[in-house]
């Protein structure tokens, strides 16, 4: 990644306009302008909102109950006991399904980019 | 009437403000954490040398990858990865619309870890180009331990930005894409681990692929592919997806731990009106002291994208007839066996293991046809992976 090609992800995110066409004959105004509508979106957003909440406050419910002392905490630190032993293997896994099915995200591993679609 | 342009800049002005508020959110969790006297640690210093191999659709995948983590100080670990793919492609799409097809992918990344107290911090980077295909993203993570290291929390935001290009001709859009993490591990027991995920990606740009099309027919013809249009998606796409995992361990005789269970769930849903649910299972098994085995199974089934059709009756305004935007199902059988010989300390090296892995995937489109047939499409797929770890 070159230093120009850091400006222009920045520029493309933070400046512009997401998505917006290079090619105007193309553009996809107003072609999609009726899937881009915002109630649709923050419904996606008050979802995802209330999605972390609910985790944050299970968990730590969850962690007011637990009482396991350091010296007992052997078995957990065994590598079986890992949810991502062999990250690199795991991530080529998740990869694999990634390219295949039409849903993504919350795996045990931060995948890089693809020509996924 | 309505006003398109305007929409669309309202809708794109704010998406933006909330990319930009989530980030300053994260930042502003990233840079408060506290300080406190109990100690997270660096990830292991470890490489992996892995080749993997995908063979299944009439698709063929190989290459190889490599991963090398090492700390340099008592608080700081950098990482570098490269992974290669090399496609060899005559997929169900390709034989009926286009021609074969061979391809190949790069990828770089990189990434350093700080730990400070209870809390690990990293930013990553990762740059993949083919020869129609470039995607680059960064990437920003914190964890921090609570509750005496009973509790983990993550926080991760990324952000890419893809460049979707043809290769007959000079056609280039761009996608940027944003991701948002939150993480929870928790200790139940001393041998009961619970992990809860939740993974949020908006994305903007053009999400189709420029060269697959849709079929457009009055009757949809058997046979023969019939009156096809280039696909259109819409220009946005927001998902969700949360993630429950467990792993419960068992003890025998002596040992603390003899085998594992994990289980796991996950439910996504995005605006295109895709639905998902993902079960997984896998045991783990020491044999003897050198040897590790896991057999593991997932399952996975998704419903259509609201503008998904096997055979268009009408031209649509978004018209998608990607088999993975469609309903189906899928299975996965797998066994992974890892061999530890050398287990002492050599040279620098602390102990090597080699692992071989064997993943075997089925997948039933429940309305995808094979236009040769006219039945439902079906295939099987073999994932293979052969690596070697060393940690020192």
């Amino acid at each position: 990644m070159t230093p120009n090609r850091i400006r222009e992800v920045l520029n493309k995110s933070f400046g512009r306009h997401a998505g917006e066409s290079r090619h105007p004959e193309i553009s996809l105004t107003p072609l999609d302008s009726g899937f881009r509508r915002n109630d649709e979106r923050a419904k996606g957003f008050l979802v995802q909102s209330f999605l972390s909440a609910l985790m944050l406050c299970t968990l730590l419910w969850l962690a007011g109950c637990a009482q396991v002392k350091p010296y007992e905490r052997e078995a957990l630190a065994d590598p079986i006991m890992s949810f991502s032993r062999d990250p690199l293997s795991d991530q080529y896994l998740n990869h694999v399904y990634d390219v295949r099915e039409g849903a993504r995200g919350a795996t045990t591993t931060q995948g890089g980019g693809c020509g996924c679609n | 009437m309505i006003d398109f342009e305007r929409v669309e800049n309202l809708s794109h002005a704010r998406c933006q403000a909330r990319n930009r508020a989530a980030l300053l959110l994260f930042l502003a969790v990233f840079l408060a954490c506290p300080c406190t006297v109990l100690a997270a640690v660096l990830p292991d210093d470890r490489t992996d040398t892995l080749y993997h191999y995908y063979d299944g659709g009439g698709v063929t995948v190989r290459g190889p990858a490599l991963l090398v983590r090492k700390s340099v100080a008592d608080t700081v670990s950098l990482s570098g990865r490269y992974y290669v793919d090399t496609i060899s492609s005559a997929s169900i799409d390709v034989v009926t619309t286009a021609s074969p097809y061979k391809d190949k992918r790069e990828e770089f990344g990189a990434g350093i870890d700080y730990l400070h107290g209870n809390s690990l911090m990293g930013v990553t980077l990762s740059s993949s180009k083919e020869n129609d295909y470039q995607a680059d993203s960064f990437g920003l993570n914190v964890s921090h331990d609570l509750a005496g290291g009973l509790t983990t929390v993550n926080l991760g935001y990324s952000q890419g930005y893809d460049i979707v290009q043809r290769v007959d001709n000079s056609f280039e859009e761009d996608i940027n894409r944003f991701n948002f993490r939150l993480g929870v591990t928790q200790v139940l027991t001393r041998s009961l681990l619970l992990g809860v995920n939740f993974e949020g990606i908006a994305e903007d740009g053009y999400l189709n692929n420029p060269y697959r099309s849709v079929r457009v027919n009055p009757v949809p013809p058997v046979g023969i592919i019939g009156a096809t249009r280039p696909e259109r998606y819409p220009g946005t796409r927001d998902s969700q997806a949360i993630a429950v995992r467990a792993v419960q361990a068992f003890s025998s005789g002596s040992r603390p731990v003899i085998s594992s269970l994990r289980a796991e769930y996950r439910y996504f849903r995005d605006n295109w009106g895709i639905r998902s649910n993902t079960l997984a299972f896998a045991l783990q098994r020491y044999f003897g002291d050198r040897v590790l085995g896991e057999a593991r199974y997932r399952y996975y089934q998704q419903s259509a994208a609201s503008f998904y059709s096997d055979n268009f009756t009408t031209e649509m305004v978004y018209m998608a007839r990607d088999k993975e935007l469609s309903t189906f199902t899928s299975h996965s059988l797998g066994y992974k066996v890892s061999w530890k010989f050398l287990d002492r300390k050599y040279s620098f090296i602390d102990r090597m293991s080699l692992n071989f892995t064997h993943d075997y995937i089925n997948f039933d489109y429940q309305d995808f046809t094979d236009v040769r047939t006219g039945e439902a499409y079906s295939f099987g797929a073999n994932v293979l992976q052969l690596f070697v770890s060393a940690w020192y």
